[in-house]
């Protein structure tokens, strides 16, 4: 340390250029964005707050194995009192990544396009590639930071149910907790941007970032998630650990292992019901006594974060794609 | 050096061509007008000036070489676009906060006292000015950032006469001080003899008229004579307009001093506001300078 830089007089930080035009134009999109996570945030505390003190006072926590006999009334008092928020409430968030891409991806580039304020906004010494990328930066960063601590708190929430349903069930809290959420926020944003500077007016590219966003993520869900890891099949029902493991599928197998298709099953039933069998125990009884056996396909909870990470990585990929063709398509494509 | 210079330069959107084959020079310290009916390419061709647009074809240059859209050009060229969008939910003070910070080199106070000379508040959202206060607030940070080049496209079109008036007096005022060239669009004829003092017509995606002022009203005489000898002259000389009644007729001619008068006619200045108009009604009648840099020819060219 030279005297000299002592001297220097301390720096007053300020946010200046094109990060301060950023917030200045997006920190109304960003605080009703924040707004709305809040809100949500307060239920997930004051539910949280009730489920977690329930867990214990009725006495799921002190009597071993959940699904033990010592906790079946416990576990049937704590479902019936708690079942319906954990159930819903996931099914609901998971939409909120795409809800980002709509308000604060689409109008990004879209807005300035429709009311022509890029003629002003491109003209005045920044070059418009630099505006779009210091834009694209800056709200990704805050979005991921925002989407990140709102899974924390969520996971928090949920807590009261890992152990009874685990966190790997499709559609549920998989979709919200761990980083699955963030990395989906920031592939809505990304296309909403892109979709914007392509479509050019506000409206329409809010709903195609909605319809792309959904027509993206919805077949990621059902189809290419099983892709990440073989899941694991085993005969009978006495599978271990099956229920906090996501159940991708299950069926019949013959005493050869071949597993029944649907067709195959309409014949066993038909030919069931020639045998005098019409209730389901009494079908499940007559498949045992014909050496059919139950097999289940399913994706232990143990593996949530390496489905987590393979997941998140693939789409940060595509937003940074989808980013790189929004600059592109600015670059190249506007008038 | 030149302010604009263009060589073949075309834009064509989809099919058809906004602008084409538009060869020009624009000389620097000047107030251009750019003139045509609607649709002749003349905010094509100031996209392309501000880099707003990639040319389809050929070159254009901007402040005596600088590509237009480059940080170099985009430093020193200042746009007021036409409807001069700005953002209407910012106030004064935050539209001049953000071309601070979009541009890195703002004279804010320039801006300020030029602004609180109009009686324009600084607390007031853009979007409740009226259309000639948005245009003043456009023009004034359009100048704070100290601009060789100022370019604007149709800044009066929206205005009425009064805020007209006063947009193109502060937009003299502040030629008169410092030394911008200044290029502007406009279907308005009649506010131009006024401002400007280079003249750019454009018909068709094409170079119409291109010239100074002075030099226009000098080579451009309208003759008044006996109407049996209208064919004679239109047939020897270069008539741009030919308006005939029952027994005289009217032309307005390019010609230079030394070319013989006929017996009997007489000849007149005009304005630049006839000259414009004459132009714009044959489009494809040209006044472009010769090779030799003069200005002696009326080109037909087939349409």
């Amino acid at each position: 340390m030279t005297g000299a830089t002592i001297a220097t007089p301390p720096i007053k930080w300020r946010i200046r250029g094109l990060s301060w035009v950023t917030w200045r134009q997006h920190r109304s999109a960003i605080a009703g964005f924040i707004g709305l996570l809040v809100l949500l945030a307060i239920f997930l505390v004051v539910n949280g707050l009730s489920m977690h003190s329930g867990y214990d006072k009725i006495g799921l926590n002190s009597c071993g194995n959940p699904y033990g006999q010592n906790c079946a009334n416990q576990l049937e008092a704590f479902q019936n009192d708690y079942q319906k928020w954990a159930q819903m409430v996931p099914r609901v968030f998971a939409f909120l990544p795409g809800v980002i891409g709509v308000f604060i991806g689409a109008p990004l580039v879209a807005r300035e396009l429709e009311t022509g304020t890029f003629r002003f906004a491109w003209t005045q010494g920044s070059n418009r590639i630099q505006w779009v990328v210091t834009k694209l930066v800056l709200l990704s960063v805050v979005i991921c930071a925002v989407c990140l601590a709102f899974s924390a708190l969520f996971a928090w929430w949920f807590g009261p149910w890992h152990s009874l349903v685990g966190r790997m069930a499709s559609g549920q809290t998989y979709e919200t907790e761990g980083i699955v959420f963030t990395a989906r926020a920031l592939f809505g944003f990304t296309l909403g941007a892109l979709l914007g500077t392509v479509i050019g007016r506000t409206v329409p590219a809010m709903a195609a970032t909605a319809a792309a966003w959904l027509a993206v993520v919805w077949p990621s869900v059902v189809f290419l998630r099983q892709l990440i890891m073989k899941p694991i099949v085993a005969s009978g029902n006495t599978v271990q650990n099956i229920a906090t493991a996501w159940t991708v599928s299950h069926g019949v197998q013959n005493s050869s292992g071949h597993h029944l298709s649907q067709s195959e099953m309409n014949d066993l039933f038909t030919q069931a019901r020639s045998d005098g069998i019409n209730s389901p125990p009494t079908f499940d009884r007559w498949l045992a006594q014909h050496h059919y056996t139950e097999w289940t396909s399913y994706e232990p909870n143990s593996r949530f974060w390496h489905f987590q990470i393979v997941e998140s990585a693939c789409y940060v990929v595509v937003a940074l794609l989808v980013a790189g063709a929004t600059v592109w398509w600015l670059r190249r494509r506007i008038v | 050096m030149n302010v604009i210079e263009t060589h073949g330069l075309g834009k064509r959107y989809r099919r058809s061509w906004a602008l084409r084959d538009c060869t020009l020079a624009i000389p620097a310290g000047r107030v251009v007008a750019l003139v045509g009916p609607n649709g002749a390419g003349k905010t094509t061709l100031l996209h392309l000036a501000v880099g707003l647009t990639k040319q389809s074809e050929g070159e254009i240059a901007v402040l005596g070489g600088e590509t237009p859209g480059s940080d170099k050009a985009l430093g020193r060229v200042g746009f007021v676009a036409q409807d001069t969008p700005l953002y209407s939910y910012l106030s004064v003070a935050d539209t001049l906060r953000l071309v601070a910070n979009l541009s890195g080199s703002l004279d804010e106070a320039h801006a300020r006292e030029r602004l609180s000379a109009l009686n324009i508040p600084m607390d007031r959202k853009v979007g409740q000015l009226s259309g000639g206060q948005r245009s003043q607030v456009a023009l004034a940070v359009a100048l704070a950032r100290h601009p060789r080049l100022l370019i604007l496209d149709e800044p009066v079109a929206r205005l009425d006469p009064l805020a007209r008036h006063e947009f193109m007096g502060a937009l003299m005022a502040a030629v008169a001080e410092e030394e911008i060239s200044v290029l502007l669009s406009s279907h308005v004829v009649s506010e131009l003899e006024r401002v400007c003092d280079y003249l750019v017509v454009l018909a068709d995606g094409r170079v119409q008229v291109i010239g100074a002022v002075e030099d226009l009203l000098e080579t451009h005489k309208v003759l008044t004579g006996p109407i049996e000898q209208a064919d004679d002259i239109a047939d020897t000389m270069a008539v741009v307009s030919d308006t005939r009644a029952s027994r005289s007729a009217r032309l307005l001619l390019r010609t230079n001093d030394r070319e013989l008068l006929p017996a009997g006619w007489q000849a007149e200045c005009t304005n630049l506001e006839e000259i414009v108009l004459a132009y714009l009604r044959v489009p494809h009648v040209s006044a472009l300078p010769g090779p030799s840099g003069q200005q002696d020819h009326v080109e037909e060219r087939s349409a």
